[in-house]
């Protein structure tokens, strides 16, 4: 039987692990994926990870869309699903 | 070297495996299975600093809490056989001898008993077998690093693996370079896999 360990180290956030790695903030911002959320009001907000304000808002999730392709090109791009599916509820993210 | 004896890095993982095409999908495996363990993959490309490379590699499995070998291309296919990974486990058994709570390593193997062969001073330690395959790399990184709370399953590992496989090919093209095994590339490997496993709870 090998040996196995019990990890209770803390996972190391995005931010904690791109700079353990040696990666600059530009680079890090550059790699991170864009969120595509519902604003109450009804808008949709292209919204960087860590950042609490919006980068645009727009009122289409088609707009916003093409946004957040505009910023990332090939990086990962999240939106907040706005119906209940059988893939996934309000609430939860899905992939571009 | 001394002075990083109280510098050791609790969730990083010193990976001690073959810059090698062949090796190409157990290399993204180990980085997505690590990654999404929640522990910080170090290898020994891009060291900076000038000292002497085995300062430096000696120094590099000094600063991390746990180191992997990966012993199953040591065979002799090259011309000459390269003994630096055993070297390495070498060095990465000897730390941990004179300081156990420092340091634990661990061996991967492709085939069972093979190691019993290639290097009988470890018969008595039982390699992890993943039998070339990245699904094997999984498992056994699940089987060896328990995590009292969220231990991430193997079918998820597997999706960062794809993430991050599907992306390597413009991560190169970014990149400049020709191989995987490239410090800029690793960096962005690593980071990709973060990005997708934090993804991963998001979508659930």
């Amino acid at each position: 039987m090998a040996r196995a360990v019990r990890v209770t180290t803390p996972i190391p956030t995005l931010e904690e692990f791109g700079e353990n790695l040696g990666l600059s903030k530009a680079r890090q911002r550059n790699l991170a994926p864009i969120f595509i959320e519902r604003r109450p009001q009804g808008f949709y907000a292209v919204r960087r990870r860590g950042s609490e304000r919006a980068t645009q808002v727009f009122s289409t999730q088609k707009e916003a869309v093409e946004k957040a392709r505009e910023l990332r090109p090939n990086g990962m791009i999240l939106i907040e699903r706005v119906r209940d599916t059988a893939r996934g509820s309000r609430e939860k993210w899905r992939k571009l | 070297m001394r002075r990083r004896i109280d510098n050791v890095t609790q969730n990083a993982v010193f990976l001690n495996i073959p810059y090698d095409q062949k090796f190409r999908s157990l290399y993204l495996a180990y980085i997505a299975g690590l990654v999404h363990l929640g522990f910080i993959p170090r290898v020994t490309l891009g060291l900076p600093g000038g000292a002497r490379r085995l300062d430096k590699i000696f120094a590099e499995i000094q600063s991390c809490r746990y180191s992997i070998h990966d012993l199953s291309r040591v065979g002799l296919d090259r011309n000459p056989p390269r003994f630096n990974m055993p070297f390495e486990l070498g060095l990465a058994v000897a730390w941990e001898k004179c300081n156990p709570s420092k340091h634990a390593w661990f061996i991967f193997e492709e085939r069972p008993y093979r190691i019993q062969k290639s290097l009988s001073d470890l018969n008595g330690t039982d390699p992890q077998i993943h039998n070339g395959k990245v699904s094997g790399v999984l498992k056994e990184l699940s089987n060896i690093f328990r995590r009292p709370k969220n231990q991430p399953t193997v079918p998820d590992m597997l999706q960062t693996y794809n993430a991050i496989s599907r992306r390597s090919s413009k991560i190169l093209q970014e990149a400049g370079a020709s191989t995987l095994f490239e410090a800029r590339v690793f960096q962005e490997l690593c980071f990709e896999a973060k990005v997708a496993a934090e993804s991963i709870r998001l979508l659930e």
